[in-house]
């Protein structure tokens, strides 16, 4: 397997020193449309362990890269994200490095993030791999409300571990939630409380023992008749790879969800989806530049 | 009836209705569910008795624990409160957690049977506020709603109805799987025997889900729904 560029053959988990302090950080970040039609970054705030380059507009979406200056989330590190995106605007928000999750003693690392976009905006959220290192403890809790008319294109990418340092199903517990709200109505409820210890992960790896998971939210007004992207993805199973897709409960929102032992696999499938994605609600996709 | 017999029944009043209504002759149509099954058959994911008895460990009892079980408890002590508004709540929830539409369209037209039915065979006011709730479409309702109105209906124990909602879902996939898997009525049996035996430690384990984190993270029979829905041919209807 080409493992050039893959984030799960990175060196062991810096030690927490004891007597470190715990980080709380925070992103908050309001899009909106200029008379021009451009958009640009209303409200802008961050702290460590985030960090944002300098947003760049390609012409139709403006693309913010956000980093963690750290070595990932260490013992205890919070994090809040709160990001509004107003009618009219386009924001492409990009993690290009995997988010690690190191091993913690007691306490929990968490991350907690708000997205709201209004009819007429347009928010990719596009994430590297979430990646649950050995003896971690992360807790993730997401809200997106969604109002009629707006789009989105939402990815979850969590990896079971390092795979490449014989890491799988060694982190000590993740628990997540996630609720998307369209039109102020339920649309999806996630949650889970995975303890590998206690064998509640056995939903995960029932059909691959190494499984990385991608899990992504769409929405646009364009697919409340448009079935093509749903049937491409639902071609895209192989050997090595399982997918599906469905309708949820409210609006024209769907959840798409791969599985698969091979990282780089699922990676590329994300990839046409997101391209399928863009050519079903008229867009060109933003480059994210990793 | 002799004597000995009449305070028997006097002292389990709930089960000849529980038995009832948990019996593949009530006809809420849970013959043509395989809940994924189906697909994860014809992927290659289960093909043996070994698989079987893996699917209902790793997959059934995983969602019992985290999710139905848990919120058979929410729904009936919503109904119990009386709060229309917290009923809705908890429905819509039920609803929400089902990404893959063939399974939440399944629990919905379940419930809606099962209700439809309760309602001519044993009218009472915790079915009238449902059918008032659905009517003003404020819940689908879904399978748990009713199956946990119902036991407030007969004062049924809180182990017995979670016991026996648990039996309903280990005994359809067995039952689907006499359809769609080489085995016999006897492997069938022999694996739902097993099944059987794990319900007291999942109800144990269920009592302790809180509402903030009922849900289970099963990806697998997820997409095996997801694809269902899109599949060429089929059996059952999910």
């Amino acid at each position: 397997m080409d493992t050039e560029g893959n984030p799960f053959l990175l060196n062991a988990s810096p030690p927490a020193p004891p007597s470190r302090k715990r980080l709380e950080g925070y992103l908050k970040a309001t899009a909106i449309a200029d008379e021009d039609g451009q958009t640009r970054l209303d409200r802008k705030a961050y702290r460590t362990p985030i960090h944002i380059s300098k947003p760049y507009w390609d012409g139709s979406c403006l693309l913010l890269n956000v980093m963690s200056p750290t070595a990932g989330l260490l013992e205890g590190d919070r994090v809040d994200v709160d990001v509004n995106t107003l009618s009219g605007a386009s924001l492409s928000i990009s993690n290009p490095t995997a988010l690690r999750i190191h091993k913690t003693n007691t306490d929990t690392s968490s991350w907690t993030q708000r997205f709201h976009v209004e009819s007429g905006g347009f928010l990719e959220v596009n994430p590297e791999w979430t990646i649950l290192q050995a003896e971690s403890r992360f807790e993730q809790r997401t809200r997106i409300e969604l109002d009629p008319g707006g789009r989105l294109f939402f990815i979850e990418a969590i990896a079971p571990g390092r795979i490449a340092h014989g890491e799988c199903f060694t982190f000590h517990s993740f628990k997540n939630r996630f609720e998307l709200l369209y039109d102020n109505q339920l649309a999806a409820l996630e949650r889970s409380a995975i303890e590998p210890a206690k064998e509640t992960h056995s939903g995960w790896n029932i059909a691959f023992e190494q499984p990385f998971f991608i899990s992504i939210f769409l929405s646009a007004p364009e697919l409340e008749s448009d079935d093509s992207l749903f049937q491409y993805l639902h071609e895209q199973q192989t050997d090595t790879l399982l997918c599906g897709c469905s309708r949820l409960q409210r609006g024209p929102c769907w959840n798409l969800k791969i599985l698969s032992p091979n990282p780089i696999e699922a990676k590329s499938t994300l990839k046409r989806i997101r391209d399928q994605y863009y050519r079903a609600i008229h867009r060109t996709p933003v480059d994210l530049r990793r | 009836m002799d004597t000995a017999d009449q305070e028997s029944a006097a002292e389990f009043p709930w089960l000849a209705s529980m038995l009832q209504t948990v019996d593949p002759l009530f006809p809420i149509g849970s013959y043509a569910h395989s809940y994924g099954l189906e697909e994860l058959v014809a992927g290659g994911l289960v093909t043996t008795e070994k698989d079987l008895c893996r699917y209902l460990d790793s997959i059934v009892n995983l969602n019992l624990t985290q999710f139905e079980l848990p919120y058979l408890r929410f729904a009936y002590n919503a109904l119990e409160s009386g709060n229309p508004m917290l009923v809705a709540e908890i429905d819509s929830e039920i609803g929400a957690s089902k990404l893959s539409k063939e399974i939440r369209t399944a629990s919905v037209a379940q419930g809606r049977q099962r209700l439809s039915l309760l309602l001519k065979l044993r009218p009472g006011p915790e079915f009238n506020l449902l059918e008032q709730l659905r009517e003003e479409k404020r819940i689908a309702p879904h399978h748990i709603t009713v199956f946990a109105a119902e036991r407030i209906h007969h004062s049924t124990p809180e182990e017995a109805a979670l016991a026996s909602w648990a039996y309903q879902a280990l005994a359809a996939p067995c039952a689907a799987a006499l359809k769609i898997m080489r085995i016999g009525q006897d492997t069938a049996q022999r694996t739902l025997t097993r099944a059987i035996g794990q319900i007291s430690r999942v109800i144990r384990e269920s009592l302790r889900i809180e509402r903030e984190w009922a849900g289970a993270f099963n990806p697998t029979i997820d997409i095996a729904s997801d694809r269902h829905e899109r599949a060429f041919a089929r059996l059952f209807i999910s």
